[in-house]
């Protein structure tokens, strides 16, 4: 079962940020450099290690959380401990845009699974920014219509296609990044296709038995890759 | 090194053993009732290993409990 811990006690490190680790941000970048100057002071630096969680979902948003280095997970969990997968969150990104706009609780819990360095604003501050930019609005709106777009594929998924089509679509999509992203094995593909351990796993022996890919200690290769992206269509 | 192993959560593993009898490298031994993991003699990963045998997962693929897990990377081929 999943388990999730309080967080609290163990970021590492707060600093006042230099403006140009702001910049390094994408939605913060389109901001003059004088109202940047102006948001270090407000702005500081966390730190977590592998593990740890950053949030718990429903918990009420005081900032706005960016991603400077490291990799997010960010995922929901059942009352029976079964976990899905909403994103993986890299460099760049806002954590929880939605709940730093509206104020509402967290959608879902933030655990990062690499050392990870976030970058916190009072949300007061990001709507603020609403009002007083329209490059960071248009920013802002552009990044909300991304996330939807991509949240609608995934309802789409789970809802019309089989898993066999799905685990199909994610491998497809995910040996397109060389180097990989990170490592994965049959849990975590699980949780983000939303599924369990073991059908992952009688799949993964389909594809196999089938010459559709292979595996290998430390390696799933796309042999036929046509058929797999018939596989992703099925329903 | 990183010689792809497979991870293991101790909280579940039940020392049932048939991790060990599914490996075809020799990979998984049985000490007591925990399994260990090293690379066996037909391990193909190392430069200078006798390359028998392809390991495709049975030792997750049999685990009843969910214990093992073999992380990997998706590749193109």
């Amino acid at each position: 079962m999943a388990s999730q811990a309080r967080p609290g006690p163990h970021v590492l490190e707060m600093t006042t940020l230099p403006t140009l680790a702001l910049t390094e941000l994408p939605l913060l970048a389109t901001l003059p450099e004088d109202t940047l100057y102006r948001l270090r002071g407000f702005a500081s630096r966390r730190s977590y290690e592998a593990g740890q969680v950053i949030a718990l979902e429903g918990d009420v948003c005081q900032e706005a959380l960016f991603v400077a280095k490291g990799l997010v997970r960010v995922r929901q969990l059942s009352l029976e401990g079964r976990e899905h997968v909403l994103a993986y969150m890299g460099p760049g990104a806002c954590l929880n845009l939605i709940s730093a706009l509206d104020g509402g609780a967290l959608p879902a819990s933030l655990e990062a699974i690499e050392d990870t360095t976030v970058y916190a604003l009072p949300c007061g501050h990001v709507r603020d920014l609403m009002r007083e930019s329209t490059d960071f609005s248009e920013a802002v709106a552009l990044q909300l219509a991304e996330e939807n777009r991509r949240l609608s594929h995934m309802v789409r998924d789970l809802a019309l296609y089989s898993v066999r089509a799905r685990l199909a679509r994610f491998l497809l999509q995910h040996a397109e990044h060389v180097p990989p992203q990170q490592r994965w094995t049959q849990a975590t593909i699980a949780a983000s296709i939303g599924t369990v351990r073991d059908v992952v796993g009688r799949s993964l022996r389909a594809l196999s038995e089938e010459g559709i890919i292979r595996r290998e200690r430390g390696r799933l290769r796309i042999v036929d890759r046509e058929r797999l992206e018939r596989a992703a269509h099925e329903e | 090194m990183d010689n792809h192993l497979p991870t293991i959560d101790w909280a579940r593993c039940t020392g049932c053993g048939l991790c060990a009898t599914a490996c075809p490298c020799q990979a998984v031994e049985m000490e007591g009732p925990k399994p260990t993991f090293h690379c066996g003699a037909y391990c193909h990963l190392h430069p200078g290993c006798v390359a028998l045998a392809h390991c495709s997962w049975p030792c997750e693929d049999v685990c009843p409990t969910g214990a093992l897990a073999c992380p990997f990377d998706i590749l193109p081929e």
